[in-house]
């Protein structure tokens, strides 16, 4: 191949993306600051006045608020139920056992987002495996409204994306040299010392990483809550979903778009940074 | 080091990953005409309802069609562009890549909507537009995968071919193609993954009469759902995991997302 690096190469990629998806984006953008007529679906002057609605609407915040409760939660019971997984994973020595591991945990992220529902339908639902359990061990006599809740978007939500939190710790606990951790045993360290001292605090950027995407997902997720919580659980990317296909609201629309993205960039801006001193402070014992 | 009790924890986990796809696999075989789990009975009937179920089965069609067209389109884009990003002296090889791999990071609801303001001015709703925006999505799997196994590769071979005078066109075609092959390969079926199961893009710039098959599941849960469902689950739940299976054994691409 030639020495220079021919610019033709990436020519085609990125004229497929900057006009059929960053023109967009910014088509979003500049929709943002529009008032649409909401008979004849005429857009007019420039207005601030979604965003100063957004931010200071109770029903729009309530959204914003319930999106990142819901996100931060997912992030922390993946995490929670994640690490003694990946844990498993790194302490397993036979690669075809490994990969079989890997294999059943990558389900969830492969299989289409409704059929996962689907299947939570079938426990959760009010005549669904759950209930039916409880009720025939005498527990309940009415049916436990498990759909349409937040806490059942939540369990839907980890069960789809919490993979991703395993294994990006299970890629930093693989990182960790078998040195250190022989060495704390050859001291006398027990194996919840050499746990709590050498594999959590440095595994730690794989619990950040992994989050942060287990975050960004959650918070931007609107068929688990449609599916799920059946229209009910509003969180902003249902709104956004509902004022874009079924009130035509284009510019409100647009405007939690924005949102959501500025959310999920100063999150990844945060974490990005928040890593580096965090982990370097952890490393020298503070 | 060996935590004993850390097994127990991972295999219910495991085991709570496995049983609701179990569940939907069984459901499939009720006797009733409600959906149930454990099936009273056992019946293939939802499976003909399934098949005879035509919009179910265009929607397959539509699915399969739209990946394999978006996964072609993209393996090309991407693999010409991984060929530029993996030179270490190409100019803004930085800020190309960011712009490569950024549809995975801006909300898949706001590259949604962005595709519906976009395409309903362009008269694209429709499967071009819908092949169109699963490009953007499969796009970052593809240059990921490629510049892996490019960076994995000897340019010794290359070197030579180049010096003996073959031209770059003979030289990628005869030489750096076999040699990632492997790498284009995985990334488009991983990328045909993406694309078939998706339903957040898909489900905005997707009308009733031109809807993949995941969003007519979607458009489907709004009512109580019948076996059939079910059955249609099971289909796209067996094929991705065979999709799985395949490229494990051919490529071995998930012991290497580890690495």
């Amino acid at each position: 191949m030639s020495r220079r690096s021919p610019a033709v190469l990436v020519l085609p990629a990125t004229l497929w993306l900057v006009v059929s998806w960053a023109w967009p984006l910014l088509l979003v953008l500049s929709m943002s600051f529009r008032t649409m007529d909401q008979v004849t679906f005429e857009l007019s002057g420039f207005t601030l006045g979604h965003f100063r609605q957004v931010l200071t609407d109770p029903f729009y915040l309530d959204s914003l608020l319930r999106s990142v409760r819901i996100a931060a939660i997912v992030t922390l019971l993946s995490g929670l139920l994640g690490y003694p997984v990946a844990l498993h994973i790194a302490q397993t020595t036979s690669q075809r056992a490994r990969t079989a591991y890997t294999m059943i945990l990558l389900i969830p992220i492969m299989i289409s987002l409704v059929v996962t529902a689907f299947a939570w339908i079938l426990i959760l639902g009010p005549s669904g495996f759950i209930n039916r359990t409880l009720s025939f061990l005498g527990l309940t006599s009415e049916p436990v409204q498990f759909l349409n809740s937040e806490a059942g978007v939540i369990a839907v939500l980890v069960y789809s994306f919490g993979p991703y939190m395993i294994i990006n710790i299970c890629t930093a606990i693989d990182k960790i040299d078998p040195a250190v951790i022989r060495a704390a045993q050859l001291h006398g360290a027990g194996p919840w010392r050499v746990f709590r001292s050498i594999i959590l605090p440095l595994s730690f950027p794989g619990i950040l990483s992994g989050g942060l995407i287990v975050f960004s997902l959650s918070a931007a997720a609107f068929v688990t809550p449609y599916v799920i919580g059946g229209n009910r659980v509003k969180v902003i990317p249902l709104q956004i979903y509902n004022a874009a296909v079924t009130t035509f609201d284009w510019p409100m629309a647009a405007t939690l778009s924005i949102l959501l993205l500025v959310i999920s960039l100063a999150l990844t801006a945060l974490v990005g940074r928040y890593t580096e001193r965090r982990f370097a402070a952890w490393l020298r014992g503070a | 080091m060996k935590f004993p009790i850390v097994s127990y924890l991972a295999w219910a986990i495991y085991a709570a990953i496995l049983v609701p796809i179990i569940m939907v696999i069984g459901a499939a075989f009720t006797e009733t005409r409600y959906i149930t789990f454990p099936p009273v009975g056992f019946t293939w009937r939802w499976y003909g309802a399934a098949f005879a179920d035509s919009s179910l089965m265009n929607g397959l069609w539509l699915s399969t069609m739209v990946a394999l067209a978006s996964v072609v389109i993209a393996t090309c884009l991407g693999t010409a562009a991984a060929l530029y990003l993996e030179r270490p002296n190409a100019r803004f090889r930085g800020a190309f890549s960011t712009f490569f791999l950024a549809p995975l990071n801006v909300p898949a609801v706001m590259t949604a909507f962005a595709l519906l303001l976009a395409f309903t001015q362009w008269h694209l709703i429709n499967w071009r537009g819908l092949i169109i925006a699963h490009v953007i999505l499969t796009l970052p799997y593809i240059v990921r995968s490629v510049l892996v196994s490019l960076a994995g590769r000897d340019g010794a071979v290359e070197r030579a071919a180049a010096i003996l005078g073959a031209s770059p066109w003979r030289v990628f075609w005869h030489i750096t193609l076999p040699i990632i092959r492997p790498g284009v390969l995985a990334g488009g079926t991983f990328a045909f993954l993406i694309s078939f199961n998706n339903v957040p893009v898909s489900v905005f710039i997707s009308t009733p009469g031109s809807a993949p098959f995941p969003v007519v599941l979607f458009n489907r849960m709004q009512w109580l759902a019948e076996p059939s469902v079910a059955a249609a689950a099971t289909i796209a739940i067996l094929s991705t995991i065979a999709v799985m299976l395949i490229l494990e054994r051919k490529f071995s691409f998930y012991r290497s997302m580890f690495r």
